[in-house]
């Protein structure tokens, strides 16, 4: 029993961890895409001008919003 | 972290119900934003924004909710943890931005219907707010298909947090 525990320790070294094999390439896929379509969005929303939001009073359903040059 | 296994599967359960309605409740209220955006009769686009107020306040803003907290709840309890696997994190990610976006756009949403009780609106009146709606109904559901997916198929990778939490255990288990 002695032995075998000798032998063990002797044997017994802890490997290195391995290493992270870093980030898989769905997400990696996932993330240009979202990317892109955030700022796809952002460019549709600025050069179709979007519309003015001018906060008035918080309310609780949030703040009036004034859309009155969207309103014809 | 363990978790009882009845009180998993009610976790769970809670789970999917919350995330299952949050997308049924998003793909009538798209409807209705459709049904207010195109409609020429002017009573039916009235009640049409009364209702995607009623919903987004009283049904999707606490279904989101409930989807985020039972989703954080639960997944500690089950061997995939919450920051363990990158398509866990993606679903939290994606649910964060689903319902901070939601959030921002209540008060659009308050607004036209606010604007729809007061007076009857043609199909010019605030085009741009109304479209918005439609937008942002139409976006949200796809946002939220997203994790939907990724809960069915569960693409593999650990994250770095992971990676260690795993090779922490292991020498344990070698011994």
């Amino acid at each position: 029993m002695e032995a075998r525990i000798a032998r063990a320790d002797k044997n017994d070294h802890v490997p290195d961890p391995p290493r992270y094999p870093g980030v898989p390439r769905w997400v990696k896929t996932f993330g240009i895409v979202a990317g892109l379509l955030i700022l796809l969005l952002i460019i549709l929303l600025h050069a179709g001008g979007g519309p003015r939001h001018d906060n008035q009073s918080s309310d609780a359903g949030g703040g009036q919003m004034l859309f009155e040059a969207d309103r014809r | 972290m363990t978790m009882a296994p009845g009180l998993r599967k009610f976790a769970l359960i809670a789970h999917i119900m919350s995330s299952a309605g949050l997308l049924g409740a998003i793909a009538s209220f798209l409807a209705l934003a459709v049904a207010g955006l195109n409609s020429p009769d002017a009573p039916l686009v009235r009640g049409v924004y009364l209702a995607m107020e009623l919903t987004a306040r009283f049904v999707i803003v606490p279904l989101a909710f409930a989807s985020l907290l039972t989703g954080v709840v639960q997944s500690p309890g089950t061997r995939w943890g919450l920051f363990r696997h990158w398509w866990v994190l993606m679903k939290l990610l994606l649910t964060i931005f689903a319902t901070v976006v939601l959030l921002l756009k209540m008060a659009l949403v308050s607004y036209v219907a606010g604007e729809a009780a007061k007076t009857p609106l043609s199909r010019s009146d605030l085009r741009q707010a109304r479209v918005e709606l439609v937008v942002h109904a139409g976006g949200g559901l796809l946002v939220l298909i997203v994790p939907m997916v990724l809960s069915v198929f569960k693409p593999r990778g650990l994250t770095r947090y992971g990676w260690r939490k795993q090779h922490e255990r292991s020498p344990v288990l070698q011994l």
